[in-house]
């Protein structure tokens, strides 16, 4: 490999600060997702980026310096960028948020040629007969698991109550028979589908009917045992840390889950234990450990 | 395929950036029952974003801004590659015809 700082254009030795300027200055020019139609950028953007990389560990770049190893780095992973799925059809997850090509009559370019597209006969007959109206409602992870009773705004000013039921999921679509608009054309008024988008929960993470959370432990409550309050879903349930629990033990809270759709009852709330050392070293502590440890060995890595 | 556990030691970020960046729609990935699922396409533009973020220093509104603006740059590649493709279709006479008149544009 050539020497890094040549191909990053910066003198012999350069300090980081001015090599990482350096690369930011070349990733913007070569960065492949940020120049599509680049044949050549994205091998130019490996070699400045494994340039990059190369210095950027303090250590290596050190005794680069001092001449005792040379610039040859392992290769880099194979890595498709982004730009190659984003020409193609994978690419249309991520359209121009006011989509801008996806309504005919909107596009300012292209108009007449992608009419005919969209606007067959038998589609238009379709709007006729009923205008269904989508709207997306995001809502927030409790209230999903819950249930809960949201109020949306229809294009046209029309308002709506919602009522998402318990247990909703992320994508669910709701119908509202005959809540939208008539089109105009002159047909029955079409439904209101919601699709239901659910925000993610910090702690939480959902699993079907159940909710998965990470629970840190204080070292005496691991050790010794504890009765403790932990949030759920269905309010906080008071959990009895059992003596001796550990890292990835798990407990079971029985019916503090989500409510199962058709009011089955609720799923169960799982807790994984985090044993969590005090944040600042405490030396009494340390003094502490480290005689017993000279009476207790135990084993957690290698062969048992 | 991969899930939201995997993606944040495979690309080294933290929980709750990836749970923003969904939130603001940067990152889209497919709902199921199990969770998020991300598909290559949302890793590369993860990666895309933390190369952002990381090594290039745009701040989160700027990048914003960025992000709208290269999708829509992709999505009138999109367009275009569409009618490319169409016009491979058509006769050679015709295509000739269409060449000879950008031709005469520029």
């Amino acid at each position: 490999m050539r020497d890094p700082y040549e191909i990053l254009g910066v003198a012999k030795g350069a300090d980081i600060k001015e090599v990482k300027k350096a690369y930011r200055k070349l990733a913007r020019q070569l960065h492949p997702d940020l120049h599509p139609g680049d044949t050549k950028a994205e091998n130019q953007f490996k070699e400045v980026s494994s340039a990059h990389q190369f210095l950027s560990n303090a250590d290596q770049k050190a005794r680069y310096d001092r001449g005792e190893i040379d610039a040859s780095g392992a290769p880099r992973a194979e890595r498709t960028f982004y730009r190659t799925y984003a020409d193609g059809r994978p690419g249309s997850r991520y359209s121009d948020p006011q989509e801008v090509f996806t309504d005919p009559d909107g596009m300012d370019i292209f108009a007449d040629l992608f009419r005919g597209v969209r606007h067959s006969a038998a589609w238009q007959a379709e709007q006729m007969r009923h205008a269904d109206t989508r709207h997306r409602l995001e809502i927030d992870f409790l209230d999903a698991a819950n249930g809960a009773v949201r109020e949306i705004v229809l294009p046209g000013g029309k308002r709506l109550k919602v009522t998402i039921p318990p247990g909703a999921t992320d994508g669910q679509v709701l119908r509202l028979r005959g809540q939208a608009t008539q089109s105009t054309g002159g047909g029955r008024a079409g439904d209101v589908l919601i699709e239901i988008e659910v925000r993610p929960h910090p702690m939480f993470t959902r699993k079907g009917d159940d909710i998965h959370a990470e629970l840190p432990i204080t070292l005496p409550e691991a050790v010794l045992g504890a009765r403790i309050e932990v949030p759920t879903v269905a309010g906080n349930v008071t959990l009895t840390v059992p003596k001796g629990a550990n890292t990835g033990t798990r407990l079971r809270v029985k019916g503090k889950g989500v409510m199962a759709p058709g009011g089955r009852g609720r799923g169960d709330h799982y807790v994984t234990f985090k044993v969590m050392l005090p944040d600042k070293p405490d030396p009494e502590l340390a003094e502490l450990v480290e005689k017993w440890a000279a009476r207790h060995p135990y084993r957690v890595r290698g062969g048992r | 395929m991969t899930t939201f556990e995997e993606i944040l030691r495979l690309h080294r970020i933290q929980r709750v950036e990836l749970t923003g960046w969904i939130e603001q729609r940067w990152v889209r990935p497919r709902r199921t029952a199990e969770g998020y699922v991300f598909d290559e396409v949302d890793e590369a533009r993860i990666a895309l974003i933390s190369e952002l973020r990381r090594d290039l220093m745009v701040e989160d509104d700027v990048l914003d801004l960025v992000l709208s603006l290269l999708d829509q740059l992709y999505a009138t590649r999109r367009m275009l590659r569409t009618v490319e493709e169409a016009f491979e279709t058509l006769p050679e006479p015709v295509r000739a015809q269409i060449r000879a008149k950008l031709k005469a544009q520029s």
